[in-house]
């Protein structure tokens, strides 16, 4: 599997609105994701400063360290100019997923319990690509 | 592993319990993220379903005391036509006995990170949960 720059791999998320045409043919401007990084980073930093709420039965909460990678992954993008995901959810398994939906496509960013990156692009719900991703 | 005792049948309704502290479903969108099926280190021989035929929706939400959760509708004929693997395991890893747990031994702690899972969990959250029930609370426990 190929490591790429991460600001080359999701290049796509650049984009702050989308081109669509609707069933008359009529392009119009979407904003794709309304929300800004700052809530997800919030949301972040919560977790940090109380990861039990987090604890449940049957899931492995981030650490604290995975919490820290995850903030500064999200300022990185923020800073770049990448449109901010939908949700930021815990995986379950001591991991963190960042998900971005426009429409059918699904783009997740997949931070690792081991502090490991990956992207994932679904269309209508087939993986179609993962790649690994470093910060550099 | 022996002969499977009461095998799932095609026509059964399953559950998948969602821990509503993770925030893997959104009631005001009503989207699943599917992290709720994404197995964890612990899910060695799959990840853990409740057989409808055996308990209610309130008793399949049953979690940790004071807890809050939801349950992911799954139809075993359609898994089936998606080839995931449903199977029954009453046998619990704690050594007690539970007639309604079942797995989906395709997901499980080995292959959690492979791009098939991914693509499995994905399926599961947006076409083959019918629909989601909840939330429902898990009371606490008086002593």
């Amino acid at each position: 599997m190929t490591t790429l720059n991460i600001t080359s791999s999701i290049h796509n998320y650049k984009s702050k609105v989308d081109l669509k045409v609707d069933s008359q043919g009529i392009l119009s401007l979407e904003k794709i994701n309304p929300k800004a990084w700052q809530e997800i980073i919030d949301k972040l930093v919560g977790w940090q400063w109380d990861i039990e709420q987090l604890d449940d039965e049957g899931v492995t909460p981030p650490s604290e360290g995975i919490v820290q990678i995850a903030i500064g992954l999200a300022e990185r993008l923020d800073e770049e100019g990448y449109v901010a995901p939908s949700s930021v959810v815990p995986d379950g398994d001591g991991g963190v997923v960042f998900t971005h939906r426009n429409g059918d496509i699904i783009k997740k960013i997949h931070l690792w319990d081991d502090g490991s990156i990956c992207l994932s692009e679904y269309e209508s719900t087939s993986l179609i690509r993962r790649t690994n991703l470093s910060l550099i | 592993m022996g002969e499977e005792i009461d095998p799932i049948d095609i026509a059964e309704i399953l559950y998948r319990r969602i821990p509503a502290s993770q925030g893997w479903y959104d009631e005001a969108t009503k989207v699943l993220n599917s992290a709720a099926f994404h197995p964890n280190r612990n899910d060695e021989t799959g990840i853990s379903i409740v057989r409808g035929k055996y308990k209610t929706p309130e008793q399949a939400a049953m979690g940790r005391s004071g807890k809050t959760y939801y349950l992911a509708v799954l139809k075993a004929n359609e898994l089936a036509e998606r080839q995931i693997n449903a199977v029954s395991r009453p046998d619990l890893p704690s050594g007690e006995t539970d007639i309604s747990h079942a797995e989906l031994p395709g997901l499980n702690a080995g292959n959690r990170r492979s791009f098939e899972v991914a693509g499995m969990e994905e399926m599961l959250a947006q076409e083959l949960t019918i629909e989601v029930l909840g939330p429902f609370v898990t009371p606490n426990k008086t002593s």
